[in-house]
């Protein structure tokens, strides 16, 4: 089945993109990941905290000088999950793509003159 | 029964753009950090120190020594959490094993080619400043170089975009 490996917690974009975003960096700021995926301070807390949950995310919080600093990765939980929600997404793309191929092969022979 | 997808179920178009959403993320991050141009602006002021050291430095082992501990020390700084932060970066850098292979042997040949490329560029115009007597000729080198990392660096962050895109791309088919 296609829809196997669907993660509804990635149905949603914008958690999906701090996912994708995470999973190519080793450690990256708070600031870092809410510029990039264009979100406010309390809406990025919001889905780190569903995503930390479900230990999908590691979070980090320290000092550098007197500055606060937050510091967010993916863990192994989350790659396993995001992976197989990648992987779903490209069968359900391929399974269409095949489908639209054997509709057009389908069509093509039922438009060819007989005899 | 409708056609209609369930709540959790994506339709085709939906998988498509959540695809391309997330290799969109993938490749911002794997291409690498941009350099924040207060670190642009000290690293080529240490590369004209480093040439410029063999202009006034009688041991020119001494200055290599020297300039190859201090980068040693600013990789490993670079890579963790908080030095990363000090230096002025966003992220600790791109994930390694995260990268496709291709990139990664594409990368590598490309600074094997302007390592080599940059050593027969560089031989003959020094050959040159030295034959005509002209003072300072490391220092003039390092400057020349100093002031072509500026935009060099940004290209180089927009052709790796580039570059992951048509990996990707080719691997997929698409």
């Amino acid at each position: 089945m296609a829809q196997d490996g669907i993660d509804p917690l990635f149905v949603d974009p914008t958690r999906l993109s701090i996912m994708s975003l995470l999973a190519a960096s080793r450690w990256a700021e708070f600031a870092f990941v809410r510029d990039t995926v264009g979100l406010s301070d309390s809406a990025l807390s919001k889905q780190i905290s569903k995503l930390q949950d479900r230990a999908y995310i590691e979070v980090e919080r320290g000092y550098v000088g007197k500055r606060p600093r937050t510091w967010v990765r993916i863990g192994d939980a989350g790659r396993l999950a995001l992976e197989g929600h990648v992987a779903a997404l490209q069968n359900i793309v391929a399974d269409s793509r095949h489908a639209a191929e054997a509709h057009g092969a389908d069509a093509e022979g039922a438009e060819a003159p007989s005899g | 029964m409708s056609d209609r997808p369930a709540r959790h179920e994506q339709s085709p178009q939906d998988a498509a753009s959540a695809l391309e959403n997330v290799h969109r993320q993938q490749d911002e991050a794997l291409a690498g950090r941009e350099e924040p141009l207060a670190m642009k602006i000290a690293l080529s002021g240490v590369l004209v120190a480093f040439c410029a050291s063999f202009d006034f430095v009688d041991d020119p082992s001494i200055v290599t020594t020297v300039f190859g501990v201090a980068f040693m020390i600013f990789v490993l700084v670079s890579k963790s959490r908080r030095g990363s932060a000090l230096l002025g970066y966003d992220t600790t850098g791109p994930r390694f094993r995260s990268m496709p292979t291709e990139y990664r042997l594409i990368l590598m040949a490309l600074v094997f080619t302007l390592l080599t490329l940059g050593h027969f560029a560089v031989t003959p115009v020094m050959s040159f400043l030295r034959g005509h007597h002209v003072p300072y000729a490391h220092t003039l080198v390092g400057v020349t170089a100093a002031v072509l990392m500026f935009p060099v660096d940004r290209l180089d962050r927009r052709m790796r975009i580039r570059l992951l895109g048509r990996i990707r791309a080719r691997n997929e088919g698409v």
